[in-house]
């Protein structure tokens, strides 16, 4: 009955595609700041188009990326892992520490584990123990930190090692290795959302997870799996970073965790589940990526550029809550 | 009931209203007037034009022409104009706030106040006055979200009540109603005509427009079909009216359903969530239906055979050779058990996602994770099942929030074609759902069962249950208590038995 209220009448095909035109629009609107940035940047600093310029640029969003890729499986399946940040911090210490005693291989291997683990028992956490996602990932998120800085005496670990700093140093033609790594993994996790059941299932179990788990679909294991894969990126990510700067600390920056959540949400992820792209992400990187890169070549004042991306989140978000009332109107007219 | 109460003056005058969305009429020059104490039906199918002209009685939608006056007086555009003057609406899914008690949801907005603080004494006795007013108890330091949907409606009555309303809009009150809340409702809107309101009556359930309203409006294709006195009309006159034609209610159909081999056998059935040792059998080919009040475990009984919700106890057989319960859904399906669970939008449907998206959902538990998924190929590989549902071909890619109720649970019904059930079991399918839809959804039901799927199904219009079903169940705090065959059977048998009282 319900939604005869919200549908009176057959709609007229006119309208309908006109309503559905402009959902479009909106929809896309972010591609087209993008556009304008970039024009703006191109037109205003002679360095900013440049091969070199753009090639380091995704060397030094790689991290912030790949937390980002992450953050977006998570958001999409309606979950949320604050922890990120930390796990990543954590990692980075872990891979230069392991590194400067046993090796690259091994570094890698050890970070890698341990961003799993956190994963793991997160979802746990979250899913079988029922805690909010926010709450049960905030507290993980103050253990690591701990643990962290107990280890390390809130100092960070050096490594000076030709193949540790390979991905972080080495370039394929301009392209830094790191910066390959974003754009390999943002294909990879773009098709894997699109096109396999994991990722259509992500998106089933964020619009509605009971009508998932009544069709069937292994909600737990599948969002368990998401928060591994969120502790993975954060692995990953450490260990781009520990690469790139010869170094893990724990005192990096952990706004690294908002930068990621900035992409994801310029990018037109919605933070209610169920909606959201992996293009959208790589979009709300680079916009972010090119924001920051031409406030310095312009010498901006970095003050100035936190106000901007302030506005944009706000704006996105604005765009968002549009779009929600338009998507309604589609479904009226 | 009906005809009991004089009309007074008129309350309500909806004059000469036309409405146009772009290409379409949604409503044409449609006039009526309902007088003081007059409780009015409106009838239609969906689509008939009920819900625009309930938006433009409540300043929602602005008419393109005509005007809607309350005593005389004519109305200004806007919702807070026509609720200022007195007309109140209360939807199926009541507004209220769950987390506040029944009292501060009467005063919601309202609230009386002493001094800098909320006069909680004057609320309590306001609130004691007006369930006296309606002869209810309803406790009003309970919070919302604990009371039953029929409790919450009568909050809503309460508020519009409390604020003077003359006009009362119920907007499909009774369809998520179990019987005695509904039984409660018809009580409280005569009291209400009593006392001097006007009160049109929204349903599909034309049995109930019959019984509790004194004229009925019929609406077809946005135009005015009749208002007539509703003693003189009959359920058939009222199907007539509004599909313009009659329509022949499908003969039952045991007859031409052979019944096979007993597909499921349940035995001693209990679960924390009420089913209590529950036997059941069904078999190839028959329909089952289970009757009782909300609440009695009908739906419990049906979601643990799918696995989705714990069972204590019970056996479950398939093909007479016992297998391990289900601790899943997707064990269950796995077994070849299948639930379309109620609410189709809660439990259902992935609002969000394309009707493409949503039948194909029902086949991700039997594929590889990281196996690929393409609309195109889906859309081909649903093609044919869509159509065999009756679905309107050419929406598939648009969110399934989009579509009509009947349109909705053809997309469920999709799904579970799809996948060759062995065992169906429908929980309420056609809830809220006009009445060809119901017959087609009906006729679909028949389907599946004469080609050999074993079919239980809770369905809370006794009429249509024993239409569609070739057996009956009784159940009652969780226990099966009596069988009927369906062509043997009654209304009142069955409401007798699902009512008593245990001894």
């Amino acid at each position: 009955m319900t939604t005869e209220r919200l549908a009176p009448t057959q709609p007229t095909s006119g309208k309908r595609s006109a309503v559905r035109a402009t959902t479009w629009l909106l929809d896309h609107a972010v591609v087209a700041l993008l556009v304008l940035i970039v024009l703006a940047l191109a037109v205003l600093s002679p360095s900013f188009f440049t091969g070199a310029n753009l090639a380091n640029l995704t060397g030094q969003w790689a991290a912030v990326g790949v937390l980002a890729i992450a953050a977006t499986y998570l958001i999409i399946a309606g979950g949320f892992d604050l922890s990120m940040g930390a796990t990543f911090a954590f990692c980075a210490v872990v891979a230069a520490g392991v590194g400067t005693q046993y090796g690259t291989i091994p570094a890698y291997g050890a970070a890698i584990a341990v961003g799993c683990v956190v994963g793991l028992v997160n979802g746990l956490i979250v899913r079988l123990g029922g805690i909010n996602p926010f709450v049960a990932t905030l507290g993980t998120s103050f253990i690591i930190t701990g643990i962290g800085f107990a280890i390390t005496n809130a100092q960070p670990f050096y490594i000076y090692d030709g193949s540790f700093q390979w991905l972080g140093s080495g370039r394929l033609w301009t392209i830094p290795y790191s910066g390959v790594l974003l754009l390999a993994l943002l294909v990879i996790a773009g098709l894997v959302l699109s096109k396999t059941v994991f990722g259509r299932s992500l998106y089933a179990i964020g619009g509605n997870e009971e009508a998932s788990r009544l069709a069937g679909l292994r909600v737990d294991r599948t969002l368990i799996t998401t928060y591994m894969i969120s502790g993975l990126a954060a692995a990953v990510a450490g260990i781009i970073s520990a690469s790139q700067l010869g170094a893990g600390q724990m005192t990096t920056d952990i706004s690294i965790l908002f930068d990621a959540l900035t992409v994801v949400i310029i990018g037109g992820t919605s933070l209610s589940g169920g909606v959201g792209a992996i293009w959208r992400t790589g979009i709300g990187l680079a916009i972010l990526a090119c924001l920051g890169n031409g406030f310095t070549q312009l010498n901006l004042s970095s003050h100035l550029q936190d106000i901007i991306t302030g506005l944009i989140v706000l704006a996105a978000l604005g765009l968002d809550r549009l779009l929600t009332t338009y998507r309604k109107r589609g479904m009226e007219v | 009931m009906s005809g009991a109460t004089e009309s007074g003056a008129t309350a309500l005058e909806v004059s000469g209203c036309s409405k146009t969305f772009p290409g379409v009429r949604a409503l044409t020059d449609v006039s009526i007037a309902v007088g003081a104490g007059e409780v009015r039906g409106l009838v239609g199918q969906n689509g008939a034009g009920k819900s625009t002209l309930i938006k433009v009685i409540s300043g929602a939608e602005h008419a393109d022409s005509g005007t809607v006056s309350v005593n005389g007086q004519l109305l200004a555009p806007g919702v807070a104009a026509h609720r200022d003057a007195g007309i109140a609406v209360i939807y199926q899914d009541p507004g209220v706030v769950p987390a506040l008690s029944a009292c501060e949801n009467v005063f919601l907005g309202d609230l009386p106040t002493r001094g800098p603080f909320v006069d909680r004494g004057h609320m309590r006795a306001r609130f004691e006055e007006l369930c006296r007013e309606l002869q209810v108890s309803i406790d009003p330091s309970a919070r919302a979200a604990s009371l039953s949907l029929g409790d919450r409606q009568l909050i809503e009555i309460m508020r519009a009540i409390r604020s003077a309303s003359t006009v009362l809009i119920l907007d499909e009150p009774t369809s998520a109603l179990p019987e005695e809340e509904r039984v409660r409702l018809f009580e409280v809107i005569t009291r209400l005509s009593g006392a001097g309101v006007a009160v049109v009556f929204i349903s599909h359930d034309l049995d109930d427009v019959l019984d509790i309203c004194d004229t009925v409006t019929v609406l077809r294709d946005g135009g005015l079909v009749c208002t007539k006195a509703a003693s003189s009309m009959t359920r058939d006159d009222l199907v007539t009216a509004m599909t313009g034609q009659t329509i022949e209610s499908a003969p039952r159909s045991v007859t031409d359903r052979s019944i096979g081999a007993e597909v499921l056998q349940i035995t001693d059935l209990t679960t924390r969530s009420g089913a209590d040792q529950v036997d059941l059998r069904v078999r190839a080919g028959e329909i089952v239906g289970l009757a009782g009040l909300l609440g009695s475990g009908r739906s419990e009984i049906l979601r643990a055979i799918a696995g989705a919700d714990r069972v204590q106890s019970g056996r479950i057989s398939l093909l007479g050779e016992q297998v391990a319960w289900p601790r899943s859904v997707r064990e269950a399906k796995s077994l070849g058990i299948h639930l379309v669970a109620e609410d189709r939008r809660r439990f259902g449907l992935v609002g969000g996602e394309s009707t493409t998206m949503n039948v194909a959902l029902g086949g991700f538990d039997r594929r590889r994770w990281f196996g690929h998924v393409s609309r195109s190929a889906e859309m081909r590989s649903q093609h044919e099942v869509l159509q065999h549902v009756g679905y309107p071909m050419g929406r598939e890619s648009q969110p399934v929030r989009n579509l009509s109720g009947g349109n909705q649970q053809k997309v469920l019904l999709a799904r579970l074609l799809a996948l060759r059930p062995r065992v169906v079991l429908l929980d309420e399918p056609t809830a809220g759902i006009d009445v060809q839809a119901t017959a087609q959804i009906l006729d679909l039901v028949r389907g599946l069962a004469s080609e050999g799927a074993a079919v239980i199904v809770v369905i809370s219009d006794l009429q249509e249950l024993i239409h569609a079903c070739d057996r009956i169940n009784v159940v009652r705090s969780g226990r099966i208590v009596g069988q009927f065959a369906s062509d043997a059977v009654t209304e009142s048998d069955i409401l007798h038995l699902a009512f008593a009282q245990p001894a």
